[in-house]
């Protein structure tokens, strides 16, 4: 059952080759799109580089998790997990863990080539790195959690952004202010810290929490 | 177990009219006196002068705003573990109420920070925090406008209360150290906050007031909730055509 | 076998989430070990452990008896000094009302030497004491000043 499923998302998100490529020149597109609109100034941008990545890393997080369950919940699939042998939180945690490899990770190794871009010093890129490697599957599994909130409604698309920015503030506070940190010669170790604390909480709960949400919307 | 439950709502519908009036007109009265201990009797602060009185209004709302939240989850929660109905309309008529106290609370605060910070908003940690609070508030509420079945919707929003009060302390602790990173901690920030007993009694009283506002407002949008739940149901048919 | 099987399940998800909250913790407790550095202190900045033009953070106390106010611009200078050291502050803008000889204020700015910063933005926050003005002046005759305590 396991590996049927996890054969199934593969195959889901290969056969829409769309899914991964689109994300990622979305991503490009914003990136390029600022300096036009604040012009070339290269002090500017190196400071609010780091930013403009977070946001964009946002929205692509949003576009890719708001509609997570929908197919799965209008065919049926939900209630075959919920009956089946197979634990579903395993299945929802390896749901998340794909599509975080889908999305983010695919913008996370194109950073090297923002960073080049924008000139932005080695250590600091490496900080980004690190913040997006460890804040961004939180990201994803909040906007799940949004998403899987949202199945009885038919129209959805701006409420789970709605829903689920709120909470992710506190990974954009540490974030951001770990990349500011290193950019302005401070110490940046206790805010990377802080995300993997986050990291640890959020993930391994977060199944329950889908599960037990998925059982409300079903049991309607 | 199920009529014993629509008693409860019928109950509360029945019994709560004659309440909410009462308590609406004694806020009303309680809220006068307030105003004037807070505005007239209480002293003027040494530093910011007459300015600081709009703490009477701004203080009690932002407590109140969080409290609304709070009561939110828990009803929330009982209203999932235990299934009482009324817990429901009570949980999510909280969402409203609370939505306008962090307005007011932002609103005043915005109006206090022009004498003492030089400008209307700063990124100061409370006023973050509290704004934040206001989208959490909005969250719940389109949440449950957006669904059609509303006792689906109640369940679904009180599972997203309380998975934000879970949250409430990790963005509060995450905005107010965001906020000492870039806007510095005050000197006197880890002294005990201190007021004159003068000015500290009308305002714990404002306190009482708003909660006893907030019960009336509640009581008031709860017959409303019972109302539209229920204005099919025959009990509230014969009870209407009296 | 089902029994074990629930069993089995509740076993997991116990452990699952104390594996959650004890890391989390963990690290939490781990991080806050670490210090923080929020800004910069005069004394930091006389011995040099500040980057010299670049954006930074400081914070101290406004020295009494050091500000002055040029006569046709918004331009000001003072001194903020910590429990050592003092140094310069330029600023060319509008200060806030709470802003005072012997309160604290946060700055960003950039330092042009190690003793003078120009400051783009400077900061005061009311204190967390209110009370009448009588009391001020008690407390003040009591303590010295009060706002230098």
């Amino acid at each position: 059952m396991l590996r049927k499923i996890i054969y199934k998302e593969f195959k889901s998100y290969f056969r829409n080759l769309n899914s991964i490529f689109l994300p990622l020149i979305f991503f490009f597109l914003i990136i390029s799109i600022f300096p036009l609109l604040i012009g070339p100034d290269k002090n500017l941008l190196n400071k609010i580089i780091p930013g403009i990545v977070w946001i964009t890393v946002i929205f692509t997080t949003l576009l890719s998790s708001s509609n997570f369950f929908k197919d799965e919940y209008n065919n049926g699939f939900i209630e075959t997990y919920l009956t089946s042998e197979t634990s579903l939180e395993l299945i929802l945690f390896l749901k998340i863990i794909l599509c975080w490899i889908f999305t983010c990770l695919p913008i996370i190794f194109f950073i090297p080539i923002v960073s080049i871009f924008f000139d932005i010093p080695l250590k600091n890129s490496f900080v980004i790195l690190f913040t997006l490697i460890i804040g961004s599957p939180i990201l994803v599994s909040i906007g799940i959690f949004g998403s899987s909130l949202t199945l009885g409604i038919p129209k959805n698309n701006v409420l789970v952004p709605v829903i689920t920015l709120p909470f992710y503030i506190p990974i954009l506070i540490f974030s951001a202010s770990a990349i500011e940190s290193v950019s302005s010669g401070l110490p940046y170790e206790m805010q990377l810290y802080i995300l993997t604390a986050l990291l640890c909480f959020v993930l391994p709960i977060m199944p329950y929490l889908l599960k037990y949400t998925l059982t409300l919307s079903i049991n309607n | 177990m199920n009529i014993s439950k629509i008693a409860n709502l019928k109950f509360f519908f029945t019994n709560t009219k004659n309440l909410s009036r009462f308590l609406g007109l004694f806020t009303f009265i309680l809220f006068f006196f307030g105003i004037y201990w807070g505005l007239y009797v209480a002293p003027s602060d040494y530093l910011q002068g007459e300015s600081y009185r709009i703490m009477y209004l701004h203080v009690p709302a932002a407590w109140l705003s969080l409290q609304v939240y709070m009561f939110m989850a828990i009803t929330g929660f009982v209203s999932l573990v235990w299934k009482v109905k009324i817990m429901e309309i009570i949980s999510i008529q909280c969402a409203p109420i609370g939505a306008y106290f962090t307005l007011i609370a932002l609103v005043t605060g915005m109006v206090w920070g022009k004498p003492t910070w030089g400008t209307y908003w700063v990124w100061d940690a409370r006023l973050t925090s509290e704004l934040i609070l206001l989208f959490l508030y909005i969250g719940v509420i389109a949440l449950y406008s957006a669904f059609s079945d509303k006792r689906q919707a109640v369940k679904i929003t009180s599972l997203l209360a309380i998975v934000g009060l879970v949250n409430i302390p990790i963005i509060h602790y995450s905005v107010e150290w965001w906020n000492t990173l870039h806007q510095g901690p005050s000197v006197t920030k880890f002294e005990q906050p201190s007021m004159h007993i003068s000015m500290l009694l009308p305002l714990l009283y404002m306190f009482l007031v708003f909660n006893v506002y907030f019960i009336a407002v509640l009581i008031k949008r709860v017959q409303l909730g019972i109302y539209n739940r229920e204005k099919r149901s025959k009990w509230m048919e014969d009870y209407l055509s009296d | 076998m089902k029994i074990t099987e629930t069993n089995k399940k509740r076993m997991i998800k116990i452990f699952v989430f104390f594996f959650a909250i004890s890391s989390f913790s963990a690290l939490l407790i781990y991080a806050f070990s670490k210090n923080m550095v929020y800004f910069y202190t005069p004394s930091q900045i006389i011995k040099q452990e500040a980057p010299i033009n670049s954006f930074i953070r400081i914070g101290g106390m406004v020295k009494v008896n050091s500000f002055q106010k040029s006569k046709d611009s918004l331009k000001v200078t003072f001194k903020i000094y910590d429990l050592n050291e003092e140094i310069n502050v330029k600023y060319d803008g509008i200060l806030p009302d709470l802003f005072a000889e012997g309160q604290g204020v946060v700055m960003t700015g950039k330092l042009i030497n190690n003793n003078t910063f120009v400051a783009n933005e400077v900061l005061a926050k009311h204190d967390e004491n209110y009370m009448p003005p009588e009391v001020a002046d008690m407390m003040k005759e009591k303590n010295g000043d009060l706002s230098n305590k």
